[in-house]
């Protein structure tokens, strides 16, 4: 019954956010027109922005409670993760350069990883794709 | 009508990952195996296929993140590294973006 309810709440919560995602989206498309390279950056940052004032307000870490994955999958979700982080660093007692270094590092840990993966896949892609 | 694909799309991943979740998988190997499986699904279709149902719904996760690595790496490799710089750019934001709401968060508490 618990798994039940997490799982409804993981899609309710995350679809809300994918739903906020299309509205920063819209207005991405809207500012600096369809064919502008930077839509997906600007999307991008109004979620971190988004993730990264609701912890500060104490509202994502609520959301992470009741949604758990629902509000960790989105890029709002990795801000809310990096300033976990460096709150707990900070409360540990380190310095806010260390505390720094270890939001980052987090996210160098996941993106990093990710990444790798990523590069090794679209370069066999592409040697594949060349024969 | 869009909304309610992004809706869909989002809440689905994350039932997704909610599942591997309750199977005790930890919340850093979920997140870096689906940036991985992101990159897997551009060659199938797949992830162009999600994007169009689910638009930034889908473009704001973490899974789709592997499909941007992707093409940005591909894009390089053609000497536009445009697109490869303004993932890792959109990173750096989020990240500070973070950094900002911990210490923020840290303030407030310790003046109460």
């Amino acid at each position: 019954m618990k798994i039940a309810k997490n799982l409804v709440f993981a899609f309710l919560i995350g679809g809300a956010l994918g739903a906020l995602s299309q509205v920063f989206f819209k207005l991405a498309l809207n500012l600096l027109g369809p064919s502008s390279p930077f839509i997906c950056l600007f999307t991008l940052a109004c979620m971190g922005l988004f993730g990264g004032l609701m912890y500060l307000v104490g509202f994502y870490q609520k959301l992470e409670q009741w949604g758990q994955f629902g509000a960790f999958l989105n890029f709002s979700g990795l801000a809310s993760s990096v300033a976990m982080t460096v709150e707990a660093a900070k409360v540990e007692g380190d310095s806010t350069v260390k505390a720094i270094g270890k939001g980052l590092k987090l996210v160098l840990g996941v993106a990093g990883s990710g990444a790798i993966a990523a590069i090794i896949v679209a370069t066999i892609d592409r040697i594949l794709f060349s024969l | 009508m869009e909304f309610i694909g992004a809706f869909i799309v989002a809440g689905l991943l994350c039932v997704a990952c909610q599942i591997a979740l309750e199977r005790k998988v930890s919340v850093p190997t979920i997140l870096i195996v689906g940036f991985a499986l992101g990159s897997l699904m551009v060659p199938m279709d797949w992830a162009a296929k999600l994007v169009e149902l689910g638009g930034a719904g889908m473009i704001t996760t973490i899974i789709d993140a592997g499909e941007g690595v992707f093409y940005g790496w591909t894009a390089l490799m053609d000497g536009e590294p445009l697109r490869f710089i303004t993932f890792f750019l959109a990173l750096g934001v989020v990240s500070l973006f973070g950094v900002i709401g911990g210490m923020g968060h840290y303030a407030l508490k310790k003046d109460k």
